[in-house]
């Protein structure tokens, strides 16, 4: 019966790919070839993708743990060196090669593809200084893309917990390196930029060799970058790495780290901040209470000198000092008066009948009488002349009167 | 005025504007005295905050897309 004879395709599969398996040669192979269909599963990470030359292909895979090991990311016309064994895949009935390793060919052909890339989107613009967005001052929400495993994060948080506890963490893991390195980045920055409330994003990695870094050279990566309308902070690596993802974002920093700190403010200078105008506060509400002493303290014054006491003793201060101006000054017009009356004194002596009877004048007297006219007396009266010195009695001989 | 919702940023504003205010030294006793109050309050709310302060981490849920 033909029945019998008949073998399941399943039985088939098996006897082939056993067949594959026994010969040691398909062990171990080292193929060149170019890529093409090029498919980086997203679920599992396994990759797929065609090996070819001129005339003829070959299927290949290679699963995800390989290809985390990956140092660069391939793309489809990418001659590369893949080492790994050949065998079937039964469900298919399709024989392929397993890959362990991939190299791109040339050792200098990743610099050679970096720099084309890197001229390219510079002439476009991609990296341009009016492109930079600037960081905002105080941010709420802080992004970060990075591995969940990665020290990257871990030093983000430190950092980000001594400056800036303020702040908030919106954690997207994503691969950082290997061929899901650039698709996670891009797909982490799509759906961070569809939300409202992110103020910034750090796209970090530790230290690796280039190779490691090479995911962030991922063309549709840098120009997500670019075109976020979220600012952007890259900490990649060290120092002295820099990949596209640094050229297009707005500000790059050297590690992971320095990222962090050029996002945050120190909350130290915040304490500063916070005392400063405390003090400022003080000062000014202090400035305005002494004002306001002042002016109370003028009113003060002002009120003490309307008051009726202090009228009463001012005045009486007046007229104490009126008064001693007044004794001043009659002190002062006596003097005087005394010497004009000495003056006048003098004036007077020199007046005297005594003087005047020095100087020759007489006084006649009769019976005491003092004879000023020559109407009061008649001939033979008895007359005293009085002279300074003495009196002469005489007779009136003879009266003779003018006029 | 309710500060309790206010950001640090937000609180240190209003703080400057308070005390800019105060500086121009044009207020009455009474004004003065409300708007140190309130300045004081605030600035004790801000330094609150610093203190207080925790770092908060969440993650983003990866939305799982079938391929």
């Amino acid at each position: 019966m033909i029945s019998d004879s008949a073998l399941t395709v399943s039985q088939l599969n098996m006897y082939i790919k056993m067949m594959f398996e026994s010969d040691i040669r398909l062990q171990k192979v080292l193929l060149i070839g170019e890529i093409s269909n090029f498919v980086n599963h997203y679920k599992t990470g396994h990759c797929y993708f065609s090996l070819k030359d001129d005339s003829c292909g070959i299927k290949a895979v290679m699963f995800a743990g390989n290809a985390r090991k990956l140092k660069f990311v391939p793309e489809n016309g990418m001659r590369v060196y893949v080492s790994g064994r050949v065998s079937v895949f039964e469900r298919d009935g399709v024989y392929q090669i397993y890959v362990d390793s991939m190299e791109p060919e040339g050792a200098g052909a990743l610099m050679a593809a970096f720099n084309q890339l890197k001229d390219r989107l510079e002439k476009e613009g991609l990296f341009s200084p009016e492109r930079k967005k600037t960081l905002p001052e105080f941010p709420n929400k802080i992004g970060v893309i990075t591995s969940a495993s990665g020290a990257a994060f871990h030093d983000i948080v430190t950092v980000m917990s001594r400056r800036y506890p303020l702040g908030e963490i919106i954690f997207y893991p994503a691969a950082v390196q290997g061929p899901e390195c650039g698709r996670d980045n891009v797909k982490a920055l799509r759906e961070m930029n569809k939300r409202e409330d992110i103020d910034v994003i750090i796209l970090g990695r530790g230290g690796g060799s280039a190779e490691d870094l090479w995911g962030y050279n991922d063309e549709s990566l840098v120009r997500e970058i670019a075109n976020s309308k979220i600012p952007v902070v890259t900490g990649i690596g060290h120092e002295i790495d820099f990949t596209l993802s640094d050229f297009a974002a707005d500000v790059r920093a050297a590690t992971p780290s320095a990222a962090a700190e050029i996002v945050t403010p120190d909350i130290t200078e915040l304490y500063q901040w916070t005392d400063s105008l405390i003090f400022r506060l003080e000062n000014a509400a202090s400035s305005i209470i002494e004002k306001l002493e002042d002016t109370l303290k003028n009113s003060a014054e002002r009120l003490k000198y309307s008051d009726p006491v202090n009228k009463i003793e001012k005045q009486s201060k007046d007229i104490e000092l009126m008064k001693s101006r007044l004794e001043t000054a009659v002190s002062v017009y006596l003097g005087n008066a005394e010497k004009q009356l000495a003056v006048a004194d003098e004036k007077l002596k020199m007046l005297s009948p005594v003087k005047m009877l020095q100087k020759g004048y007489a006084m006649i007297f009769r019976d005491d009488t003092k004879i000023k006219s020559a109407a009061e007396i008649s001939e033979n009266d008895l007359i005293k002349v009085m002279f300074s010195d003495g009196t002469a009695s005489c007779r009136i001989e003879e009266i003779r009167k003018y006029g | 005025m309710k500060k309790d919702n206010l950001t640090y940023e937000e609180a240190m504003k209003k703080l400057q504007q308070l005390t800019e205010e105060l500086e121009k030294g044009e207020l009455t006793l009474e004004e003065t005295v409300k708007l140190y109050d309130e300045a004081t309050k605030l600035s004790g709310y801000c330094t609150g905050l610093l203190n207080n302060a925790k770092l908060r981490i969440s993650e983003m849920a990866e939305k799982k897309e079938e391929e």
